[in-house]
């Protein structure tokens, strides 16, 4: 502050020395007008825009997030078709049972109601054994 | 008075070359608006007029910058690259849209007042004696006058000895003095 001061006076010392008349017309010359709030900030946003290096920024953002989902995406696929379900196979082998030979299973009257047992050969092959 | 941008993390030589490599570009885009855009505009501010008008010549003018960077050489400085592209845009901007704000026949029709000229049209003349300078004597003239750059500042951004600088100011000034009082009477 002291050294902004120092130097208008040094400016305004030296043009006096040279010309009185340019030293009095520059202490009445008319302050800065004023600008729009941030005028410079969203100035520079629009420059930077123009050149493309704002939306070069944003691309690389936008190609990275998709990138990143993408690769989500791909794990989640590995993920579901890697890991065991064991389920699956006694519903297939209980799907399309008879309806009789079912209730005799849940009644527990079937001789082989081990459930490893019905999953591999499957619960009618059972039966007529 | 507005604040001058003084220092900045690299000289600019350097902010050039950083300018010119695709890595850091976007960085030194910011530095290089954030040291100048404020002078420049100024610059353009004075000549052109109004705010609107001086905004379409900043962007052309800063646009101008980073297509030409590559070609840019450093037989001149940075600064006085800029100041030389905001001046000629400035300039075509006013012939492009014809206005002659600071034609002779209009200040000399201006009423003065009986207290000497108004500072309006003071400035007005100012304006007018500089587009009569050489480049050089312009520049160094509208960087003390108006923006008040030290000495020592503006030779570190100009190359130019301090004492050549002075030299330099001394006959603007004179010129400019003349010019005024020529037109004021």
């Amino acid at each position: 502050m002291l050294e902004n001061m120092q130097n208008k006076k040094e400016v305004q010392d030296e043009l006096r020395e040279i010309s009185p008349l340019l030293a009095d017309a520059k202490l009445r010359m008319r302050p800065d007008k004023t600008l729009p709030n941030n005028f410079f900030r969203r100035q520079q946003e629009v420059i930077l825009k123009e050149v493309g290096l704002l939306n070069q920024g944003r691309v690389r953002r936008i190609r990275l997030a998709w990138l990143a989902g993408l690769a989500a995406s791909i794990t989640l696929v590995v993920i579901a078709t890697r890991t065991p379900q064991p389920n699956d196979a006694l519903d297939r082998a209980l799907s399309g049972l008879e309806e009789e030979a079912m209730e005799a299973y849940i009644a527990e009257e079937s001789q082989y109601i081990h459930t490893d047992y019905l999953v591999r050969d499957g619960f009618l092959k059972s039966m007529e054994q | 008075m507005r604040k001058l941008k003084l220092e900045g993390q690299y000289s600019d030589d350097d902010l050039v070359a950083r300018l010119r490599s695709s890595k850091t570009r976007h960085k030194a885009y910011t530095e290089l608006l954030d040291r100048y855009q404020e002078r420049i505009y100024w610059q353009v501010r004075r000549i052109v007029g109004g705010h609107e008008d001086a905004t379409d010549v900043t962007q052309n003018v800063w646009l101008k910058v980073f297509r030409g960077i590559d070609g840019f050489r450093h037989g001149s400085t940075l600064y006085s690259w800029l100041y030389r592209i905001a001046h000629n845009e400035a300039i075509n901007h006013n012939k492009k849209n014809k206005k002659h704000i600071l034609a002779t026949s209009q200040l000399r029709t201006t009423p003065s007042q009986e207290d000497g000229p108004s500072s309006e049209r003071i400035e007005k003349l100012i304006q007018g004696a500089l587009l009569a300078l050489p480049d050089r004597q312009r520049m160094v003239f509208e960087a003390r006058y108006f923006d008040e750059t030290p000495y020592l500042h503006l030779s570190k951004e100009l190359r130019i000895s301090v004492g050549a600088l002075k030299a330099s100011y001394h006959h603007a000034v004179k010129k400019v003095e003349f010019y005024v009082r020529k037109h004021a009477e």
